[in-house]
């Protein structure tokens, strides 16, 4: 019998990076033509149609714009969860479930920080990995 | 560009047929609209059918029992705006010559899929992360009622509202009225939103025949004039963007009332597209009804109720008339015709003579919807 490392996958091929201290990051993509961020890496820049898209680390830290705790999900799909959309610091929104959102709701605007967990577990049985965001209980 | 009208209009009551196949959903609206405008099927020059999830070639499926294939037949499909597409589509094509005289689709069956939420857009990295069009709205009604002190009380009585119009309407799939306790204690689907505060899935045909200006008198005393069809698409935003204004809508009302020179005050009934609660509460605001923040004081007033100022889902609306997706646009124009033409029966709003159909959606992320049609009808 043989072992096998089992790779994570995540729900957005290329979303997940590291820092220097090996923290998790949200990539977006940076615009060498006009330097807008956006989220995901676009292939091309639908403001100045740049193809030259560079990987950027994004804010880790941003405000919980809204949420929803779901519980019509689609099939293969655990529920009740919470997805948000959260506007990170540097201006970018992205859309994410929300750690303990169901359990413990936030209040809109609450302070919120990237973490990295498990979406959901595919057809073969392995987790799927997500950008997440949880409310955020010490200062900086 | 010419005059155009609408002659023709049918609809089957929608619900859930999952014993038909998709063309005997259709084609009974298809003669009941041929019927109704009183031309010989074979004046009918190209056909427009709109379908979202109906699949390759519904427009020839529904006309083949008919035997009314062997014209042009352009299959649309733009979401919950695909019906109001086609009828947008066939409307130009009159007005700047093409044709004379041209059949509207809009037909879905959304028991082919089975049941529960809708799927999502694929290759779409907010649904990828578990977004859901019921969520999606339920994410703007939260921020609405952070903004600007909604409560959930409120918003339920949209719910109410429209099931009170669609215990009136004959071709809705909910005839039941329901209480405000009701709405409120209704499973969750999305918070803040129970069952009753969504559309449900359905399956349903509206069918609508159209005709330059100019022949009109040769088949009917009463046409429905169209002043006006717009059709536009989300802008693309990638940051910030806030949610409770209907950007898609905003814009594209102010495209339709300059160029048909109607202004707010002057619809005298309306069909807009509350898929969820919330959206009824946001388009009044984006349709020009009210002011941004004032939705909930207008349903209040009775305004968009039977017998107000500026009567709103008569016939029940998505909430309670169904909403089969690519069917939608086209189910609306038809209410439209009805009320227009004084047709309407008990949600008949007294004296109609001007209308607005409102159809928008599409879950696209970035985009405020992927596309909004908006129609004025007068008479």
């Amino acid at each position: 019998m043989s072992a096998e490392v089992v790779e994570p996958r995540y729900a957005l091929a290329g979303s997940i990076g590291a820092d220097e201290a090996g923290e998790p990051r949200l990539m977006g993509g940076l615009c060498a033509g006009c330097g807008a961020k956006v989220f995901p890496k676009p292939k091309i820049c639908s403001s100045c149609w740049s193809t030259e898209q560079k990987d950027v680390a994004l804010a880790t830290r941003g405000r919980l714009y809204s949420f929803s705790v779901v519980h019509a999900a689609r099939k293969g799909w655990p529920s009740p969860y919470a997805i948000a959309y959260v506007d990170l610091e540097d201006g970018v929104r992205v859309c994410a479930p929300l750690e303990d959102g169901v359990a413990n709701p936030p209040p809109l605007d609450a302070p919120v920080e990237l973490i990295v967990g498990t979406l959901r577990t595919d057809a073969d049985g392995v987790a799927v990995l997500s950008h997440r965001f949880k409310p955020v209980t010490e200062a900086r | 560009m010419r005059k155009v009208a609408v002659i023709g209009a049918s609809m089957g009551r929608i619900g859930r047929y999952p014993e038909l196949i998709f063309q005997d959903l259709g084609w009974p609206a298809v003669k009941g609209a041929i019927e109704d405008a009183g031309v010989d099927r074979k004046q009918i020059e190209a056909v427009y059918c709109g379908s979202a999830y109906g699949g390759r070639l519904a427009g020839q499926r529904v006309l083949r029992p008919l035997g009314m294939t062997g014209v042009p037949v352009i299959n649309c499909e733009n979401a919950c705006s695909s019906g109001a597409t086609a009828f947008r589509e066939a409307y130009l094509a009159i007005a700047e010559g093409r044709h004379d005289r041209v059949l509207v689709i809009g037909i879905d069956k959304l028991t082919m899929l089975g049941g529960g939420v809708l799927p999502g857009q694929p290759e779409d990295w907010e649904v990828d992360v578990g977004l859901t069009m019921p969520a999606l709205y339920a994410m703007r009604a939260r921020r609405y009622m952070h903004e600007f002190g909604l409560t959930r009380e409120q918003l339920s009585q949209v719910s109410v509202k429209a099931r009170r119009h669609g215990a009136l309407n004959p071709f809705a799939q909910y005839q039941k009225p329901v209480t405000l306790e009701e709405v409120m204690a209704a499973r969750p689907v999305a918070e803040p939103f129970g069952l009753l505060h969504c559309c449900p899935t359905g399956d349903g045909a509206a069918a609508l025949v159209l005709c330059a200006g100019d022949v009109a008198a040769q088949h009917t005393t009463k046409p429905v004039w169209i002043a006006g069809a717009e059709l536009t698409s989300g802008r693309f935003v990638t940051g910030y963007r806030d949610i409770t204004t209907a950007e898609i809508t905003q814009r594209g009302a102010g495209e339709i009332y300059e160029e048909t020179g109607v202004s707010p005050g002057d619809v005298d009934v309306a069909e807009v597209h509350d898929a969820f609660a919330i959206a009824e509460l946001m388009y009044y605001e984006a349709l020009g009804f009210c002011k941004k923040g004032e939705a909930y004081q207008l349903l209040e007033s009775g305004a968009t109720s039977v017998g107000g100022r500026i009567p709103v889902n008569m016939s029940g609306g998505l909430l309670s008339k169904g909403h089969p997706v690519g069917a939608t646009g086209a189910a609306q124009l038809v209410e439209v015709v009805w009320q227009l033409r004084g047709q309407a029966g008990a949600r008949q709003a007294e004296g109609a003579k001007v209308g607005l159909t409102h159809c928008t959606g599409g879950g696209i992320a970035g985009l405020d919807h992927g596309a909004c049609a908006i129609t004025i009808l007068n008479t």
